[in-house]
C-alpha cells in the first residue's frame, strides 16, 4: 500500500513541477513569440500594401482582410491571407491588391515547406542569376480581373493574369495560383456582402493621370460618367445611391497650371476633399498650398476645404476661416497661388454642378 | 556496469565507440530529417545537448527517489519539459532556426538517444558521471549531424554554413538536400565508420 502511494506521489510531484516550470516559461516567451509573429506579418503587410501608413485588420467568415490607408485616410489597398495545400506542405500567402480588387500589387509567401530546391522557388530561387524572387515578383501589378493562370515555355501575358510556372515545380506553381484565385473569390464575395467596406470615401487621386483618369484603376463601386464633355467619377453607397462625385478642376496659378481633384457630395453643396494633382508654383512660397513648412500642420490650407459649404455658390476669402459660410484663409507669401485655387474652384464647381445636375439620366 | 571508466573515457565513448548515430543507430529520424544544411544539423545538435544534459542531471539526482515501476513515465515528463523549454526558447530568441527545424524540436521527446541514456546510464550513475556521459553523447550526435549536414549542403547547394565553397561552375546535386540524399550520405558515413572500426580491431 505504501508502495503505491509513493508511485502516485512521485509522478504527481514531477508533473506539478513540470507544469509550474513550463507555465513560468510561457509567461516569458509568449510575448516575444507573438511580437515576432506580428512583426513578420507587419513587414509583409507593408510590403504588399505600399503607400499605406495605417493598416486595419478585419475578420469576416474566417477570412482575414487588411485595409491599408494613406495619411489622408484614403483606402490604398486591400490585403488578404490565402491559405491552402501546395505540393507537400501548407502554403500561406499574403496578397496585396488595389482597393477595387482588380490588380495584384504584390504577394508575399509567408509559409511553405515545399521540396527544397524545386518547390521552394515559389519563395526564392538561389539558382537565378538575375532575381532570386523572380517567381513571387511576377505577381507585381498582375491583372486579376479574370482568374490567374500559368504558362510554360512562353512569355506570360500580365494583362491576362498569366505567370510563368517554375520548371520542375509546376504543381507548386499551380497551387499558388489556385490558392490565390480561391481566396480572391472569397474576398470579393465578402466585400460584396459588405459594400460599405469596399467603397472609398472620395475617389483616390491615383485614379487620375495626366489625361484625366485611368479607367483601369476605377475603384470598386465607382462609376465613370461623361456629360457635356466633362468627366465625373461617382462613388456609390450600399443602396446604389451616389455618395460623392469627383472631377478635375484646372486653371492658371501664379506661374503654372494647377490641376485639382475635387470631391463633392452628390448635390454639389459641400466639398468633401481636395487633392492637388499637378502644380509647379514657386518653391517655398506657392508650394505652400500643398505643404506649408512654416506651420505645424503643413496641409492646413487644403484642409480648410474639407466639408466646406459651397451652397452659396462661391468660396470667399476672409480673415478667419468659416466652413459654414464658405470662407477660407489665404497663405501669407502665396496669396496669388491661394486665390488662384479659390478662383479655379469657383469656376469649376459652377460649370460641373450645372453639367452634372442637368445630365440625362437613363 | 562491468567496468568503471574514467571521466575522460565516459566522455569520449560518445564521440566514437558508442556514437549514437554512427555506432548505435539511435535517433535516426531527426538525423535524416533536418540535416539538409550544416546549420540545421548543428542547431538540432545544440537542442539535443541542452535537453540531454538537463534531463540526465535531473534523472541522476532523483534516481534514488523515482520508483522503478514509474521510471519511464517520469523520464518522459522530465524530457518533455526540457524539450518544451528548448522549443519555446528557440521560437522566442532564434525564430529563424525554429522555423527551419519545424516539428523536429518537439520530436526530440521521442528521440531514443535521450530516453536511452536515462534508462541505461543516468538512472544508475552519480550526477557527475551522468553529465559527462550526456555531454559526450550529445556532442557526438551534434558532430555527426553537422558533418552529415555539411556534406549534403556542399554537394546539394555548393555551400557549407551558407558560405560558398564550390566554384560557380558546379552544378548542385539537388538530390542531396532531398530525403534520398540523407539516406545515401548517412549510409556511406556508417559504412566508413564500420570500415575504420574493422581495421582498428584487426
Amino acid at each position: 500500500m505504501t508502495k503505491s502511494y509513493r508511485l502516485i506521489l512521485v509522478l504527481t510531484a514531477t508533473a506539478i513541477l513540470s507544469g509550474l516550470l513550463l507555465s513560468f516559461l510561457n509567461i516569458h516567451t509568449l510575448p516575444l513569440i507573438e511580437a515576432y509573429q506580428k512583426q513578420v506579418l507587419n513587414d509583409a503587410l507593408s510590403g504588399v500594401l505600399p503607400g499605406s501608413v495605417k493598416i486595419e485588420e478585419k475578420i469576416f467568415d474566417n477570412q482575414q482582410l487588411y485595409f491599408g490607408y494613406n495619411q489622408k485616410q484614403q483606402l490604398q489597398g486591400i490585403a488578404f491571407l490565402a491559405e491552402g495545400n501546395g505540393f507537400q506542405s501548407k502554403l500561406r500567402i499574403l496578397v496585396g491588391m488595389d482597393p477595387g480588387l482588380s490588380t495584384i500589387t504584390k504577394i508575399k509567401i509567408l509559409e511553405q515547406k515545399e521540396t527544397p530546391g524545386l518547390g521552394t522557388k515559389i519563395e526564392s530561387d538561389p539558382s537565378s542569376k538575375t532575381d532570386v524572387e523572380w517567381f513571387p515578383n511576377q505577381f507585381d501589378k498582375l491583372n486579376a480581373g479574370k482568374s490567374l493562370s500559368y504558362v510554360k515555355n512562353q512569355k506570360p501575358d500580365k494583362s491576362a493574369g498569366e505567370i510563368m510556372a517554375i520548371t520542375g515545380a509546376t504543381i507548386s506553381s499551380k497551387a499558388v495560383i489556385d490558392i490565390i484565385n480561391a481566396a480572391l473569390q472569397n474576398t470579393r464575395k465578402i466585400l460584396s456582402n459588405h459594400t460599405d467596406l469596399s467603397i472609398a470615401e472620395c475617389t483616390d487621386d491615383a485614379v487620375f493621370n495626366e489625361e484625366g483618369f485611368d479607367p483601369q484603376l476605377l475603384p470598386r463601386g465607382a462609376e465613370m460618367i461623361k456629360t457635356d464633355n466633362k468627366i465625373f467619377l461617382l462613388n456609390k453607397d450600399r443602396q446604389g445611391a451616389v455618395s460623392d462625385v469627383s472631377f478635375i478642376a484646372s486653371g492658371e496659378g501664379f506661374q503654372s497650371t494647377l490641376k485639382i481633384v475635387v470631391c463633392m457630395n452628390s448635390d454639389f453643396t459641400r466639398i468633401k476633399s481636395l487633392e492637388i494633382l499637378e502644380q509647379d508654383e514657386t518653391p517655398g512660397w506657392g508650394t505652400r498650398v500643398i505643404s506649408d513648412t512654416t506651420r505645424t500642420d503643413e496641409q492646413w490650407f487644403l484642409k480648410q476645404f474639407q466639408n466646406l459649404n459651397v451652397a452659396t455658390g462661391t468660396i470667399r476669402v476672409g480673415a478667419t476661416a468659416n466652413r459654414q459660410d464658405g470662407i477660407v484663409q489665404t497663405i501669407s507669401g502665396a496669396t496669388i497661388s491661394s486665390e488662384a485655387i479659390i478662383n479655379i474652384l469657383n469656376v469649376a464647381i459652377k460649370e460641373y454642378r450645372a453639367a452634372y445636375l442637368n445630365r440625362k439620366v437613363n | 556496469m562491468a567496468t568503471k571508466k574514467s571521466y575522460a573515457g565516459e566522455f569520449l565513448k560518445g564521440l566514437w565507440d558508442e556514437n549514437p548515430v554512427l555506432r548505435m543507430q539511435l535517433g535516426l529520424c531527426p538525423t535524416l530529417a533536418v540535416t539538409n544544411s550544416a546549420i540545421n544539423g548543428f542547431s538540432m545538435g545544440l537542442a539535443v545537448i541542452f535537453t540531454l544534459v538537463m534531463s540526465s542531471t535531473i534523472i541522476s539526482l532523483a534516481r534514488n527517489i523515482i520508483p522503478k515501476e514509474v521510471r519511464i513515465p517520469t523520464f518522459i515528463i522530465v524530457i518533455a519539459t526540457f524539450v518544451t523549454i528548448a522549443d519555446k526558447m528557440l521560437a522566442a530568441y532564434f525564430p529563424d532556426i525554429s522555423k527551419a527545424l519545424g516539428p523536429f524540436v518537439p520530436l526530440i521527446v521521442v528521440n531514443c538517444i535521450i530516453m536511452g541514456r536515462q534508462e541505461a546510464f543516468a538512472s544508475k550513475n552519480p550526477v557527475g558521471r551522468a553529465i559527462i556521459d550526456a555531454l559526450g553523447m550529445s556532442i557526438g550526435f551534434t558532430i555527426t549531424l553537422t558533418i552529415l549536414g555539411s556534406i549534403r549542403e556542399l554537394l546539394g547547394v555548393g555551400t557549407i554554413f551558407a558560405v560558398q565553397i564550390m566554384p560557380s561552375s558546379f552544378e548542385p546535386w539537388m538530390v542531396m538536400v532531398l530525403q534520398p540524399g540523407a539516406f545515401l550520405t548517412l549510409g556511406l558515413m556508417i559504412g566508413v565508420a564500420n570500415w575504420i572500426n574493422a581495421r582498428r580491431t584487426k
